[in-house]
């Protein structure tokens, strides 16, 4: 009986639960220190506010957006959601972001830092509540050098006494190839990524003599040349430079490491008297367009933004938060990194909002780049970057009418399925297929999953390619148009890494070359773990295997380090004989070379263990009769062994060949297209039209609808050959 | 054209000796044939000849050359696989040519060779065919060939016919027999096939466990074999052997054993040999003939009951059992007498000159200058 009550009590609490609590979910990508910090904010708010319970969804940083723009669309989105405020523009063209009251803009201009609402505004309305900011500052080792340089006269006279590239030191550490860092020079150059009208672009005067600038440093030995995040943590942290320029985000590694440090304001620039002013970017807390309860989500936001939480968050997670009254608590004014942050809003330039802005990235990266090497004098570099950036940006073209195209494959369709029908009749196919009816029936399943999991997607894909993205997931048809600009390459002259056909020479050396040294290891291999002085045999395959069981993006981005300039393995060992440290990405041959390399890794061991295979059906006496007859160990091989093998192997050279045309893996994460995208293949350059350049996602499909053609073609003329071969 | 020959030849693997201090010499021409049960190590001899198998211990000359360390190719030898070992993405004509094209002959030289083997064998019309468009006679007759066209010194063959019907077998083998006396040349032919044996060798010599029990002319091996292995592997049906004890005066021998009792030829025992001595008694099944059993002689001959008759044309083969174990006799089936079925008591009397004896402990044969 007790337990009956208990049961009938503890439903009842189950039923009650979900109409005592409105429940609101909050996405962000918080983790660590900063994460906790939300999470008491939120506890909190769900205690202080009755009816309301605040769910937080910690979603990985290289994923939010994607999922943000899948998500709130369906309906199944959060309701708050904190990320940078950079995307807006994309956000709110999407119809991702409901806009804020006017009243709640008018407190936000009163509670919050200067500067921190301003790039908030898209089109005339806040879209979102700021709750910190992020931007690049000076970090300096106070025992190495106690003043802090007002000028970069003054930074760099500093710095050159600590600086031994030989020695691994250096006078300012910071990655200089890195567009995000180089936007406070161009700001203090008195240029940036606006033009005279205020239109993106790299056209500003000023940016020239900025990436000058950059190349000095480098060129004096300053600067490493290629540093990552890791290599600037590592010279600050163990000493060896002075001087490093680094978000807020780099104070707990230098807690960590325990060093006496300092944080500035980026020097003013010598040359110009302006400042030096880095990209600033507001943390956001916006309110999703689908949020189901948008009054409650609001309130929500506010808190968020609010002093309270805004406490919360600099003290316990260390953030730089937006509310000007964290500040008044003494606790937050005594932290000296949250100050100098502070002081360098002041001097710090918004990040764009305009959806455009995703597409400078890469062409000014490459100018940069390029001018950092020598390559290029920077107005060139500039000029083509800007050329460039214009390519991507430019509207999509005029839809055309899809008539006549729908005509014609109407047409072509209809005379393919009276062809089929006809064939299919003579043949009395239907007859057959009614016999065995029930076999069809098994069939059902794997041939839905094929229609499903295959046809749809590429006709889809197919059909994505006759049309251009107009943004916001609007599609115009415009029929071939896409395939005739690129197979004319109209946009680029044929040598540029932009053209399809420079691509398309790159990807075709990069296939031949990466399946003939996977077949040459692999057949090496094999032949000589058959050798029957080996010892050990199992170990041997098994680790010759190990490189093809590993995650070959794990692999790339092994070999990418190990490729790295100054922390790379493969300079290590090069010095030992004496060779000066390379530049693996600075230079299309041992850019290549380096990807290469990865890809042989990873691909020999299926050619080894497909060779293994075919070896076991070659009879011994054969090859021992070729051994009696004559033939020494080269003449057997290519005359008895590797033709009685050819026949297995050429299914592994074909599917190799594919696989190695489309392995975006290793060209993404290696090289990732430098040096100016010349070591691109064409899946990662569709890969960049798609999700660099303006989401342009009909040339995208254009594109993989060309590689699509280009490996069918491969596969036909490899069976035609593989079927004369048999027949003979 | 050239002699082989091994002095104490071994062959190791791991632990296990497979082949166990081997001499042989092959004269110059000879065809030798090399038999003994399967996995006795024939294979691996032949194959230490060729040069696919390392010699572990022992000399090995051909030519008068010692070969050990020679690459097969190097050794002028040309061998033919029991499975033929055809290249098999080439046409009959280049694996016939295959060993003289590699061996950078001039081309019309090759095609010379070629088309005169090729016309021997009968494989004319078949040059432009894939081995696997070929019967197995063919195959066979093509491994050959592609033996034949390199014309090396000596000619090594891995059971050639194992894999052919019978009635093949017999043609081909008179084939190998007539290529032999054309060419001359030294040849180690390897078979577990007894006939092959008689037939085709000058010599047999015969491989037990990896240890040579007897080498010798055909007609040696089987009217004096060495031991008892020898004499019960040669001889079809196989020589009956049975347990006895030599009883009487050296003047009058016999053997004395569980319902048998064999007179045997006076004087024909060394004098060391003395009575009381336990032997085994051979008696090839057709030297045995049917005495009459109602008549009481003095009880000598095999006496024991008919189990199985089985009959063979003009001849029976008689399963008889007696207290001395089973034993098999061959008799003309007008010498049956009548009535003569299963259950029969039957005695059976041996030509005291056709009588073997071999020393029951190590099987080695008693007398008759073996
Ligand atoms: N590679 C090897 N490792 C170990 N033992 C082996 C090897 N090759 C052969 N043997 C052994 O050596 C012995 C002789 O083998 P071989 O092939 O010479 O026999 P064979 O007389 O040719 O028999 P068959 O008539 O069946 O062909 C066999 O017991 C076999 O198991
Ligand atoms: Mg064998």
């Amino acid at each position: 009986m007790r337990r009956v009550a208990a049961l009938a009590a503890l439903l009842s609490g189950l039923a009650a639960a979900p109409a005592a609590a409105e429940e609101l979910v909050l996405w962000h990508a918080y983790h660590g220190d900063e994460a906790a910090a939300l999470a008491e904010w939120a506890a909190g708010y769900g205690r202080r506010t009755p009816g309301i319970s605040v769910r937080l969804l910690e979603v990985p940083a290289e994923s939010i957006t994607q999922k943000l723009t899948n998500a709130i669309p369906r309906g199944h989105g959060p309701d708050v959601f904190v990320w940078a405020h950079e995307q807006l523009g994309a956000w709110v063209e999407t119809g991702l972001l409901a806009p804020l009251p006017a009243e709640v803009e008018r407190e936000a201009e009163e509670t919050q830092l200067a500067g921190t609402v301003d790039p908030l505004v898209y089109h005339g309305r806040l879209y979102g509540l700021p709750i910190a900011f992020k931007s690049a500052a000076l970090f300096r080792n106070t025992r190495l050098v106690p003043e802090a340089p007002a000028t970069t006269d003054e930074l760099l006279a500093a710095a050159r006494p600590f600086s031994d590239p030989d020695a691994g030191r250096f006078g300012l550490a910071y990655e200089v190839g890195t567009v995000y860092y180089q936007a406070a020079w161009l700001h203090g150059f008195g240029g940036g990524v606006r033009g005279p009208q205020g239109d993106l672009g790299l056209t500003a005067p000023g940016n020239a003599r900025s990436l000058e600038f950059a190349a000095r440093l480098v060129a004096e030995g300053l600067v490493p040349a290629d540093a990552n995040g890791a290599l600037v943590t590592e010279l600050f942290t163990s000493e060896r430079a002075p001087f490093a320029i680094q978000g807020p985000w780099f104070v707990a590694d230098c807690r960590r490491a325990g060093i006496p440090f300092a944080i500035s304001p980026l020097p003013e620039v010598s040359e110009t008297g302006l400042p030096a002013r880095p990209f600033l970017t507001i943390e956001t807390a916006f309110l999703s367009a689908g949020s189901r309860h948008p009054e409650a989500a609001l309130a929500l936001l506010r808190d968020l933004a609010g002093p309270e939480s805004a406490r919360l968050r600099a003290l316990r997670g260390g953030q730089p938060v937006s509310a000007r009254a964290a500040y008044d608590d003494p606790r937050v004014a005594a932290d000296p990194a949250l100050a100098a942050f502070r002081e360098q809003l002041g001097r710090a330039v918004p990040m764009p909002t305009e959806p455009a802005m995703r597409a400078l990235w890469e062409p000014a990266a490459f100018a940069l780049r390029s001018v950092l090497r020598g390559d290029l004098d920077a107005a060139t570099a500039l000029d083509q970057a800007e050329r460039r950036f214009r390519i991507f940006t430019r509207p999509p073209p005029a839809a055309a009418d899809p008539l006549p195209f729908a005509v014609g494959v109407g047409l072509l369709l209809f005379g393919a399925a009276v062809f089929a029908v006809r064939r299919g009749r003579r043949a009395q196919v239907g007859a057959r297929m009614w016999r065995h009816r029930r076999d069809y029936l098994y069939l059902v399943p794997a041939g839905l999953g094929v229609l499903l999991l295959l046809v749809v997607p590429f006709v889809v894909g197919a059909a994505v390619s006759l049309a251009a993205h107009q943004g916001g997931g609007e599609f115009s048809f415009v029929g071939l148009r896409n395939f005739v600009q690129i197979l004319s390459s109209a946009d680029f002259g044929l040598t540029e890494p932009e053209s399809f056909y420079f691509t398309l020479v790159v990807t075709l050396l990069w296939t031949v070359l990466n399946v003939g040294l996977h077949l040459a290891l692999g057949i090496a291999l094999a032949l000589l773990l058959r050798e029957p002085w080996v010892r050990l045999r199992g170990v041997w395959r098994v680790l010759l295997i190990i490189p093809w069981a590993v995650p070959n993006y794990i692999t790339a981005l092994i070999w990418k380090g190990m490729f790295h300039r100054q922390l790379g393995a493969i300079n290590a060992i090069l010095g030992w004989f004496g060779v000066e440290p390379v530049g693996w990405f600075d230079r299309f041959s041992t850019a290549f070379a380096a990807n290469l390399a990865t890809n042989v890794w990873l691909g020999f061991p299926f050619m080894m263990v497909v060779t293994l295979g075919a070896l076991q059906t070659i009879p011994k006496d054969v090859e021992e009769a070729a051994a009696i007859d004559g033939a020494g160990a080269w003449t057997r091989f290519w005359r008895i062994t590797l033709p009685m093998i050819r026949s297995s192997l050429v299914p592994a050279v074909v599917l190799g060949s594919v696989w190695t045309f489309n392995m975006f893996n290793v060209i993404y994460l290696v090289s990732g297209g430098d040096p100016e995208g010349r070591t691109e293949i064409l899946i990662s350059q569709a890969y960049r039209w798609a999700f660099s350049r303006q989401e342009q996602y009909g040339y995208a499909a254009a594109y993989a609808v060309l590689i699509f053609g280009i490996l069918l073609a491969f596969d036909l003329l490899s069976r035609r050959w593989t079927r004369t071969e048999a027949s003979r | 054209m050239a002699a082989v020959e091994l002095r104490q030849v071994r062959k190791r693997y791991g632990e296990v000796e497979v082949v166990r201090g081997v001499d042989l010499t092959v004269a110059d021409g000879e065809f030798l044939v090399l038999v003994g049960p399967s996995g006795c190590g024939k294979s691996t001899v032949l194959r230490m000849i060729a040069g696919l198998e390392e010699v572990s211990e022992g000399e090995l000359t051909i030519a008068g050359k010692d070969v050990r360390g020679v690459a097969p190719r190097d050794r002028d030898i040309a061998m033919v696989f029991q499975s033929y070992a055809l290249y098999p993405h080439l046409t009959v004509r280049e694996n016939l040519a295959f060993g003289l094209k590699v061996r950078k002959f001039p081309k019309t030289e090759i095609a010379g060779r070629v088309d005169e083997v090729a016309k021997v064998l009968e494989l004319s019309g078949l040059l432009d065919r894939l081995p696997k468009e070929l019967s197995g006679g063919q195959r066979q007759r093509v491994a050959m060939g592609r033996a034949m066209v390199r014309r090396p010194k000596a000619f090594l063959f891995d059971e050639p016919l194992s894999n052919l019907d019978a009635a093949l077998r017999s043609q081909m083998r008179v084939e190998i027999k007539r290529l032999h006396r054309e060419l001359g040349a030294t040849m180690v032919y390897v078979t577990h096939d007894q006939v092959e044996a008689m037939t085709l060798a000058d010599r047999i010599a015969l491989l037990h466990r990896g240890v040579l029990q007897q080498v010798g002319r055909p007609d040696e091996l089987y009217d004096r074999p060495a031991n008892t292995f020898v004499a019960g592997f040669i001889g079809s049906p196989a020589m009956n052997l049975l347990d006895g004890v030599l009883v009487g005066e050296p003047g009058a021998p016999a053997v004395r054993g569980p319902g048998l009792l064999v007179p045997l030829l006076p004087g024909s025992l060394p004098a060391e040999v003395e009575a009381g001595r336990r032997v085994k008694v051979g008696v090839r099944p057709h030297d045995l003939t049917i005495a009459d059993i109602r008549v009481a002689t003095s009880g000598d001959g095999f006496q024991g009951t008919l189990e199985v008759l089985e009959p063979l044309g003009w001849e029976v083969h008689l399963h008889v059992r007696g207290e001395f174990g089973p034993l098999v006799a061959r008799v003309e089936r007008q010498a049956l007498p009548t009535p003569f079925g299963a259950g029969s008591p039957v005695r059976l009397v041996v030509d005291p000159t056709k009588v073997h004896l071999f020393d029951a402990e190590t099987g080695a044969r008693i007398g008759g200058d073996a």
